[in-house]
């Protein structure tokens, strides 16, 4: 254990965090683009395990993207990788069923929804249902990660939700505005829908959320490189809600959805 | 060292942290679950000593700083009144003046945005001429402007004895060479709170405007306290340094000393 876990005590997963080259012109301070800055990153601050997706596999190519993760945190045993996946009708990446295949038991699918620059610019319910399909029959969670505020996509998160109750989904976006009510109905109807911290920024937010909803509502993700990891780990250890709270928030329903276990 | 204090869940309270950006009311906007006198109770959990409360979230200005004087004389160790101006609602420097003298505020916020519905899309600088009054009047009783829009280069240029704080200005300013011609005024500050607050930015401004021209701020109730603290926490300078962002700068430009 770390010195920095032994001063906050939760074992934090990071569910949202990014390696591979950066797409700025400039790197971020401690940045260092690969594995192993993740790695000191993790140590410095106490976090104990992460799950990162390819840069690559997000902006050139999803099947290279994804092996070479694979590669990369093989000598990393704290590291679950996050595939990206994406529907195949072009059969520019194979079919989620193979994808799933290679992945590691404990793996997160990712899937990036952009309007313009990814391989998903929206969640087609129909058009994705293969992928959805296959990731919910392996109860593979699926960190679903706007790049812009999804208000215009809630009507298709709900179609998620609803058609694939056994997928468990986390909901990353880069910041909250008025989507936020819609996430209250959400929370009320599906099981499934677990939020990613980094995100969720509201003065008492969580605390108010975590105490009509659960501790599932939420899971810690950082969305590092682009936000420090600091952010969303402050946030929830200043959070008043119970060290038993704070732990499943932490890590331990991420931890319980890697395992595919179901909640008790 | 502070970063393990935090790490730790401690309050903060030695470190003399001032909030610089935090909203008073309710926008219909978003769902608020702390805002209003909820705030005191989350700061105190924090540690942060002192918020600078502006009234911009209510319709009328005027009522905004009424309830932000109520609020600063029923927490007087806590909150520093910043008056809230607007053209449409009347003389500003009128407002001003009742803000500084009678309610005892220490800063002006301007927001380009807060313009209702139907009139959306107005310039805000076209309703009224009256900003050049303001910033002489901020100029001579040293009242920082905490600007979001509304401000122009032009202004920061030609009002150099008044002192100006780009609201969100630490990753408002794209690129190092916006950021460099901003800094280049020294009348002209950034603060911290952002809604798309990447690591980059944060370092870059430091670096650019250095660490006596930059104040931390949230935007709380929009956002959480000790969320906002990680940024300038994690940044790879000296202790000194974030002090002066956390606190020092602020009580510097509102005379708190």
């Amino acid at each position: 254990m770390t010195n920095s876990q032994t001063l906050h005590g939760l074992l934090f997963i990071d569910a949202a965090c990014i390696i591979g080259p950066y797409a700025n012109p400039e790197s971020p301070p401690g940045y260092e683009g690969n594995v192993e800055g993740l790695v000191r990153k993790m140590g410095e601050l106490g976090i104990a395990e992460a799950c990162p997706s390819s840069i690559t596999a997000s902006f050139y190519n999803v099947d290279e993207g994804n092996r070479e993760l694979l590669q990369a945190i093989a000598p990393y045993p704290q590291l679950h990788p996050a595939f990206l996946v994406a529907p195949n009708q072009t059969g520019e990446v194979p079919p989620t069923k193979e994808v799933l295949a290679q992945m590691p038991a404990m793996s997160l699918a990712k899937m990036l929804v952009d309007e313009v620059q990814f391989y998903t610019p929206l969640i087609d319910i129909e058009l994705y249902g293969e992928v959805f399909d296959a990731l919910a029959a392996s109860r593979t969670p699926l960190l679903l990660d706007y790049t812009n505020f999804f208000h215009e996509h809630t009507f298709r998160l709900r179609e998620l939700l609803k058609g694939w109750p056994q997928l468990p989904v986390l909901l990353k976006f880069p910041k909250l505005a008025c989507e936020e009510r819609v996430l209250y109905y959400l929370w009320e109807k599906y099981e499934n829908l677990h939020v990613v911290m980094s995100g969720y920024q509201l003065l008492g937010g969580i605390e108010k959320a975590v105490a009509r909803f659960g501790a599932r509502a939420f899971v810690f993700g950082s969305n590092s490189p682009y936000f420090t990891p600091l952010q969303s780990m402050l946030h929830l250890i200043y959070c008043e809600l119970s060290e038993d709270v704070k732990r499943l928030i932490a890590g331990d329903t991420v931890r319980r959805l890697l395992r595919k276990e179901v909640a008790a | 060292m502070m970063l393990h204090e935090a790490l730790a869940g401690k309050r903060l309270n030695q470190y003399r942290i001032i909030d610089f950006h935090v909203h008073y009311g309710k926008w219909g906007v978003m769902h608020m679950p702390s805002h209003s006198d909820a705030m005191i109770a989350k700061m105190e959990l924090v540690g942060v000593e002192k918020l600078c409360a502006n009234g911009i979230t209510y319709p009328d200005m005027a009522e905004g700083n009424r309830a932000v004087a109520a609020f600063a004389r029923k927490y007087p160790n806590q909150v520093v009144g910043i008056a809230g101006l607007y053209p449409m609602n009347g003389d500003m420097v009128e407002e001003l003046k009742r803000c500084v003298f009678e309610y005892g505020f220490r800063g002006i916020k301007v927001h380009g945005q807060m313009i209702q519905f139907p009139y959306r899309g107005l310039d805000v600088r076209e309703i009224g001429g009256q900003w050049e009054r303001v910033y002489e009047f901020a100029a001579e009783h040293h009242l920082p402007i905490l600007y979001h829009g509304v401000v122009t280069e032009d202004d920061i240029c030609n009002f150099p004895q008044t002192t100006f704080v780009m609201a969100h200005g630490m990753c408002g300013l794209k690129g190092r060479s916006e950021k460099m011609r901003f800094a280049s005024y020294p009348n002209h500050y950034v603060d911290t709170p952002v809604t798309q607050n990447t690591v980059l930015e944060a370092l870059e401004s430091v670096q650019i405007f250095g660490a006596d021209r930059i104040l931390w701020g949230t935007d709380a109730p929009l956002d959480d306290f000790a969320h906002r603290l990680g940024v300038i926490l994690d940044l790879p300078i000296s202790e000194e340094e974030k002090l002066k962002i956390f606190g020092g700068n602020a009580r510097r430009l509102l005379g708190l000393e």
